[in-house]
């Protein structure tokens, strides 16, 4: 891996994690238990953006490790783990859809995320009586996923921060 | 900008959500039991319409007129005593640090 490439990654590492960070301040636990609001899909769309996949799942797995040892516990790293990746992976998918913008692929994305939480909950409780939140949680997702994915739709339309993704 | 597939994408995101709502909400029967659960294993079945307050290894769960929340809990991240006050079929409050799960049932 080239060095500069290297410290690309480190960079969008740090600033996912001030994300990750920044949002324990906010208070959305209150509108549904553990619901934070995924402001470092940013950082993962904007790698998608420039088609580096790899790039996306190594930023996305450093950022949730190091986030959940300093702010979780280690079964919120499975649930953010299993989250993060499976959303990394739809919008990787999603990108290939014909006639998507960054914001149905954020949409998507956000929605992914909290089905992997929900399919992790399945598992760790052994219950599926834990679905009853689906409902909410893919609304809120496809919310939170749609106002990060309209940020990627702006920010990839900037050539100063295009310049740093390119290979 | 926004493209046509995003608007498609959109509506079946929020049609999956309607159409799940209302099946949890057409299942819903009248609440009438709390269970405390923890890995699938019922540890506590009680009346949700006598008050009283449940001491668990490392959560006190209260149920007082009608409604159940969980007043202290030994984590640090104290997501299941913020949770709000659940008195409705099927509503639940979790606790992840202990697996443990508050659930209004009929």
């Amino acid at each position: 891996m080239k060095t500069k490439r290297l410290a690309l990654y480190s960079m969008l590492v740090v600033a996912s994690l001030a994300f990750s960070y920044f949002e324990t301040f906010i208070p959305t636990s209150a509108l549904l238990p553990g619901f934070k609001l995924g402001l470092a899909n940013l950082i993962i769309l904007l790698l998608l953006s420039h088609d580096d996949i790899k790039g996306a799942f190594a930023v996305n797995a450093t950022r949730i490790a190091l986030a959940s040892l300093l702010f979780g516990t280690p079964l919120s790293f499975l649930f953010s783990l299993l989250g993060g990746t499976l959303s990394t992976a739809i919008m990787f998918f999603a990108k290939r859809i014909k006639d998507v913008s960054y914001f149905g692929i954020g949409v998507l994305g956000g929605v992914a995320h909290n089905i992997g939480q929900l399919i992790m909950a399945v598992i760790t409780f052994k219950t599926f009586s834990v679905l009853t939140l689906t409902p909410w949680l893919t609304l809120l997702g496809a919310l939170c996923g749609a106002a990060t994915g309209f940020i990627a739709l702006l920010l990839t339309k900037n050539k100063h921060i295009n310049k740093l993704f390119i290979k | 900008m926004i493209k046509k597939n995003d608007i498609i994408i959109c509506v079946i995101v929020a049609i999956f959500c309607i159409f799940s709502a209302a099946l949890i909400f057409s299942l819903r029967g009248t609440p009438a039991k709390v269970i405390i659960s923890q890995d699938n294993t019922i540890l506590h079945k009680v009346s949700l319409y006598e008050n009283r307050e449940i001491k668990l290894p490392h959560n006190t769960v209260v149920i007082e007129n009608g409604v159940v929340f969980i007043s202290e809990a030994d984590c640090k991240n104290q997501i299941c005593v913020n949770t709000p006050k659940i008195s409705k079929d099927g509503e639940q409050i979790i606790c992840l640090p202990n697996r443990v799960i508050v659930e209004v049932s009929e």
